[in-house]
């Protein structure tokens, strides 16, 4: 068993993990994937600076001749950087490297909570809205300005959490030509809970008898169609308490939860704007 | 705090091999530490053994 130790700066555990004892064996660097040809494609170092606080990120350019179409990508919930590295896993530079390879022009940043985290946490009211927009809406700027760039061709891709609020953000640049939702939230937040909450006890059956009580009555609102303030609050609480008892803590996960809780469902097709092509998939 | 990361972690491992999860508790984050409880920590350390 390997118990793996989240420790801040100043000294206190943000989270505790257990986790298998091969959990504890040297991770293998990230590799490209096969369909990338690095050859193919150049990066340069951006700052995208949203009207508050600015972010690191990255261009990749093909070589051949343009204009290219172009997309964003939006890495999930919790304090992501660009690549949205999770183990020796980088999926958002997967695509960014194999879409490059293709001539799409590729833009993807750090997230403001990955580069400004003690800065946010002083925001009060900080959502997800807030956490993606600004950054996001500076991201489809910067590659609508490309002089190599097709402007009406800018895409939006989202992974998770990014795919949940993607077709929010483009309310706000009705440019955007079109988004890719990758595992985002297409059902409303108490919906999802209820789905979670079932799977996550059908594990434990020990559990499930002291959660069938609070799943039900998640339920119940959740098939009524009501979502009533108590019962978004009470989900957020009661299942933080659940990942705590299973040493499964961390600020930035509480934080994506209360971020979740504070946002509608996505809506793939925004009122006030023609529908957008998009592809959504788990 | 002005124990390094790595003795932080080694003290954490002693405390729940030695049973003592309010001492745990206590190393969290103040935001953090009033959704962890003792039991908690107790109940997943006995789960995780158990697997």
């Amino acid at each position: 068993m390997t118990l793996v130790v989240s420790i801040h700066d100043s000294g206190f555990l943000t989270g505790l993990q257990l986790l298998p004892a091969s959990a504890a064996a040297p991770v293998a660097p990230w590799k490209p994937p096969d369909y990338a040809d690095p050859d193919s494609f150049y990066e340069q170092e951006v700052s995208l600076d949203g009207g508050r606080l600015a972010v690191p990120g990255t261009l990749s350019l093909p070589r051949r001749p343009g204009p290219w179409p172009a997309i964003v990508l939006m890495a999930g919930s919790g304090p992501m950087d660009r690549d949205e590295t999770i183990g020796r896993n980088k999926p958002l530079k997967d695509l960014a490297w194999g879409l490059a390879s293709r001539g799409v022009a590729v833009l993807r940043f750090d997230k403001v909570t990955y580069v400004h985290p003690d800065e946010i946490r002083q925001l009060p009211g900080f959502t997800a809205l807030n956490e993606y927009g600004p950054d996001t809406g500076a991201a489809v700027d910067r590659l609508r300005e490309h002089p190599s760039v097709l402007a009406e061709w800018v895409f939006l891709l989202g992974h998770s959490l990014g795919g949940t609020m993607a077709p929010r953000l483009a309310t706000t640049r009705p440019s955007v030509a079109g988004l890719v939702i990758l595992a985002g939230g297409a059902e409303p937040l108490h919906w999802a809970a209820v789905r979670q909450d079932r799977y996550l006890a059908s594990l434990r059956p020990e559990a499930q008898l002291a959660l069938a009580a609070t799943v039900e009555t998640m339920s119940e609102h959740g098939t009524a169609g009501r979502q009533p303030r108590s019962v978004r609050l009470h989900t957020v609480k009661q299942v933080a308490s659940r990942r705590a008892r299973r040493l499964l803590v961390g600020p930035a996960w509480l934080r994506s939860r209360r971020q979740r809780a504070s946002s509608r469902p996505a809506d793939p097709h925004p009122a006030g704007r023609p529908r957008l092509p998009g592809n959504c998939g788990r | 705090m002005a124990t390094s990361p790595a003795q932080t972690s080694m003290a954490v491992l002693e405390m729940a091999k030695t049973g003592r999860f309010a001492d745990i508790r206590d190393l969290f984050a103040p935001h953090l530490r009033t959704i962890v409880s003792a039991e908690a920590l107790r109940s997943a350390w006995e789960a995780g053994l158990d697997q």
